[in-house]
């Protein structure tokens, strides 16, 4: 029984992505323990009040990294025939999963409860709150990695509402404030332990014919075109069921306009512009697009009355012109997340009579275009709706939209910058490079909230010109990178 | 310009792992083209170096007259591809899927396509992510074969489909080159399609070209001899013409390259031994050429 | 008038050593010697074959070309290949002796497996090919 828990444990040690990130946690908390302990008397006041807030936001983020590396790795070692075939295999793996999390928490405890009081008042009510989510985040990891992007952002909008029904003060599931810990508790206790229960005892007894099976398969682009027809089975049921329950089609058409693709797509149009030929390569997407024009059409309005009618989630709003995970990591993530999938077919399309060079520059405009409007539909979700439910008077300052602008600008130049990354071969340059990106990222979120109007002008501006720059080299390398 | 494939000089390897050396190639135009190779020789680093997919480190690749790495949209007009495994697009239907190809080129026979797949045993309303790999092989083979190219290059197409569904490959695979001026040129390790297909084979072995030319020159050049005589010694046989020797109590048996009748009379006289000549079907040629 | 395009049966192995081409000009090379393709008739077209047995069609015209030269066959312009009326040649007895060789070889390695003496396989032979002569 030994040899297996040292067989796993190695196993968990070669998966590199995940020590990567251990190694980044510890460094951090250590870093951040050590400069607080010994300078901080020094610090002016000023630096605490944000480190309070940010001790939690910091394991936050990136505790559930953490958390979701570890889904997928599970995922990885569970939808497979030798979870059944080999003895105690799943036994095993379940017990150094759960090992593992436990090792990260009691890390996280002992991190929280060596910072000083000013810091985190409350270091057991966070510590609660990780668990929690890091259970649910887990089985998510382990399940959502396949989706189609409008089934995420519905799975994160119900997230969102069920979260700001769970705790009173919304999104107090994070709030490092003052006060006990929440009246809750008990109800958060039994949470985590019935649904790591559960999906303890469902892993344990996993089967093919199981409907999550296919979902838990791998991820890597030659497996994910296989893997994605068996999810699909059941996804275009639910679809076939939607445009039923709609008799949607006359109904759409006259508010979206005719599909663009019926049975007989139209020619690629050579000789238009870039952008109506890179909207050819998706032309037989409109299906999805149209759930997500569904969606919005079916949402918007629950939405705003929602939020006109729980006052307790305003306080989620105040700021979030300036978000910047909302409004910048959560668009490029969504982005890429939509794309990734197509990449797998990137390699055929080089076949098409089409000149490589507008292969490519069809495709990274596609990706552009893709950016910009989960910006928009973001910005105007979290930011413009709220605003004219909660706070008219906020949409005629300047500040608002000079910060809006920023985040837009911001999320071009780090995407740019990111599609630059992917071009690049050698890893010590990459990872350099992501350090500076994610460097640069927080202290964006952080200093963007003093700046002063012409600053955010002129960071628009330049982040503008960055991502231009970035874009150009990206599309120089990628004419001549191999697509694979 | 008559030959469909030249390369000369081509070399390709991954990270530290050389996997094409100095390899040199001639397709010439309205041939039927095998290329054999045992698993991970390179046939499909190959073909998608041949294709542009992939970048060779050095050499000269022309294909229908074009660098591959950037081709002209004619010339991709006029190149079918069917690759290994590849499941496209699985939530289309196949009907979508043919019309969505179908909309990228200038030309596309429907009927051709339409008749294929009726023929073929393939529904144009199942999606695509549900056929079987023996039905997304036939799909992907007809998504080749609808802009009628003038050079054909298959990555294993048969792999996965039993043997009726072969024989009707084969049997669609003539019937274009009847029809029209056409060069095919596919790997695969199913000789026995290539044997009734191909009239020129080339063997991939150690990142070279081992041999290229007429099937039927190969098949003649290498036989497989018994010789029978008292008191033979390996080292009585010796030249470069010797692919393979065995030597037993009183019998040698030898796979010579470049066989010729006067081979054997010589060695009757030799050795004053009993001479079998045996033929050699492609697969054992393929045995001895890659051991 | 066009000449009817006989139907023949021809069976290639397409996995043996032997080359496909060369299997067709044996069978051609057979039929016209049995008779069973009577001069002036037409063998059927490279396609027709070529799509019966499912092989190039360029082989079977290298097959066609090749008895052409031996003069089995001749080209008649929009017709086909007709077989030629001059009997075999004796240029080919080499050959056809040849072609004999391995099958008498196995007659003789089966009778020693079956312990029968040549004179009685000798005898066996005679009176067989009395009897096939006497059904011509």
């Amino acid at each position: 029984m030994t040899n297996i828990y040292r067989q796993i444990t190695l196993l968990y040690l070669r998966y590199k992505t995940l020590m990567v990130l251990t190694a980044f946690l510890a460094l951090g908390a250590a870093g951040s323990s050590a400069l607080l302990w010994f300078g901080y008397l020094r610090f002016p006041r000023c630096v605490i009040v944000e480190a309070r807030e940010e001790a939690g936001m910091f394991l936050w983020i990136f505790g559930v990294w953490f958390v979701m590396l570890l889904g997928v790795f599970l995922k990885r070692q569970f939808a497979t025939h030798r979870a059944h075939l080999l003895p105690r295999y799943r036994a095993a793996h379940v017990c150094a999963a759960f090992l593992v999390f436990a090792l990260f928490l009691s890390a996280a405890a002992a991190w929280l409860l060596t910072l000083p009081a000013e810091v985190v008042a409350t270091p057991w009510h966070v510590l609660w709150q990780l668990a929690l989510l890091g259970v649910l985040f887990l089985v998510f990891a382990v399940y959502l990695g396949y989706l189609s992007v409008e089934l995420i952002l519905l799975l994160a909008f119900l997230g969102i509402s069920v979260g700001s029904a769970i705790s009173w003060d919304a999104f107090g599931l994070l709030r490092v404030g003052a006060g006990g810990p929440p009246a809750q508790l008990p109800v958060l206790a039994s949470l985590i332990f019935v649904s790591a229960a559960l999906f303890m005892a469902r892993l344990m007894t996993l089967r093919e014919e199981h409907f999550e099976y296919p979902y838990l398969l791998t991820w890597p682009p030659k497996e994910l075109a296989k893997n994605q027809a068996r999810v699909y089975g059941l996804l275009l049921r639910v679809e076939q069921a939607i445009d039923l329950l709609l008799r949607g089609e006359v109904f759409l058409e006259k508010v979206f306009g005719k599909r663009t693709c019926g049975p007989r797509y139209p020619a690629y149009p050579r000789h238009r512009g870039v952008v109506a030929r890179s909207r050819h390569w998706d032309c037989f997407e409109s299906r999805s697009l149209r759930h997500l024009q569904v969606l919005v059409l079916v949402a918007t309005p629950l939405y705003l009355w929602y939020l006109k009618a729980n006052p307790q989630v305003h306080i989620f709003f105040t700021g979030v012109h300036e978000n910047f995970f909302l409004l910048v990591a959560a668009p490029i993530l969504t982005a890429l997340c939509f794309n990734y999938k197509k990449m797998g077919y990137w390699q055929r399309d080089m076949m098409k009579p089409v000149r490589r060079r507008d292969i490519v520059r069809e495709r990274g405009t596609a990706l552009l275009i893709a950016l910009f409007s989960f910006w928009a539909l973001f910005a105007l979700y979290f930011a413009v709706l709220p605003s004219i439910v909660i706070d008219p008077a906020l949409l005629r300052s300047a500040m608002f939209w000079a910060h809006l602008a920023l985040t837009g600008s911001y999320a071009f130049a780090a995407f740019s910058w990111i599609l630059f990354l992917s071009c690049l071969s050698v890893t010590n340059v990459i990872v350099l490079n992501f350090i500076a990106l994610a460097g640069l990222s927080l202290a964006q979120t952080y200093g963007a909230g003093a700046f002063p109007l012409n600053v955010l002008i002129a960071t628009s501006v330049l982040s503008l010109a960055a991502g231009a720059v970035f874009c150009k080299t990206a599309l120089m390398r990628w004419y001549e990178k191999e697509i694979t | 310009m008559n030959n469909a494939i030249v390369t000369e000089g081509l070399d390709k390897g991954f990270r530290d792992k050389g996997v094409l050396k100095e390899l040199s190639l001639v397709v010439p135009q309205g041939s039927v083209f095998g290329l054999l190779g045992r698993n991970g020789a390179g046939k499909t680093t190959l073909i998608k170096c041949l294709l542009g997919l992939i970048r060779p480190q050095a050499g000269k690749i022309a294909v229908l007259g074009d660098d591959p790495w950037d081709f002209l949209e004619e010339t991709k007009e006029r190149i079918g591809y069917v690759p290994q495994t590849d499941r496209p697009y699985p939530w289309l239907t196949a009907r979508q899927l043919i019309d969505y190809t179908a909309s990228f080129y200038r030309h596309w026979n429907h009927e051709l396509t339409d008749r294929l797949m009726k023929e073929w045993g393939l529904n144009a309303e199942d999606k695509v992510g549900l056929l079987s790999e023996g039905e997304t092989q036939k799909l992907n083979i007809i998504l080749a074969l609808g802009h009628e190219p003038e050079l054909l290059v298959f990555d294993e197409p048969v792999a996965s489909l039993d043997p009726a569904s072969r024989r009707q490959f084969l049997k669609t695979v003539l019937e274009i080159v009847s029809d029209r001026p056409c060069t095919i040129f596919f790997s695969t390790h199913i000789t026995s399609d290539l044997e009734r297909v191909a009239d020129r084979v080339a063997v991939l072995k150690d990142g070279r070209i081992a041999f290229a030319g007429e099937l039927d020159v190969l098949k003649e050049e290498i036989k497989r001899l018994r010789i029978r005589a008292a008191g033979v010694r390996l080292e009585d046989f010796k030249g470069e013409g010797i692919l393979h020797r065995e030597v037993f109590a009183h019998e040698a048996i030898l796979c010579v390259r470049g066989y010729t009748p006067d081979i054997k009379k010589a060695i009757e006289e030799k050795f004053r031994a009993q001479l079998d000549v045996e033929d050699l079907n492609l697969e054992e040629i393929f045995l001895e050429l890659t051991r | 008038m066009t000449e009817e395009k006989t139907k023949v049966y021809f069976r290639i192995a397409a996995s043996s050593g032997v080359p496909i081409y060369r299997q067709l000009i044996d069978q051609v090379k057979t039929l016209v010697a049995t008779s069973a393709l009577a001069p002036g008739t037409f063998l059927p077209s490279v396609r027709q074959v070529a799509a019966e047995l499912a092989i190039n069609p360029m082989t079977v015209s290298k097959a066609y070309s090749l008895l052409e030269k031996e003069n089995v066959v001749e080209f008649v312009r929009g017709q086909g290949m007709k077989i030629r009326g001059t009997a075999v040649s004796q240029e080919d007895l080499s050959q056809r002796q040849g072609q004999m060789v391995p099958l008498l070889k196995e007659v003789i390695v089966r009778a020693s497996q079956l312990s029968l003496r040549p004179g009685k396989v000798m005898k066996m032979l005679e009176s067989l090919w009395k009897e096939e002569g006497s059904h011509e």
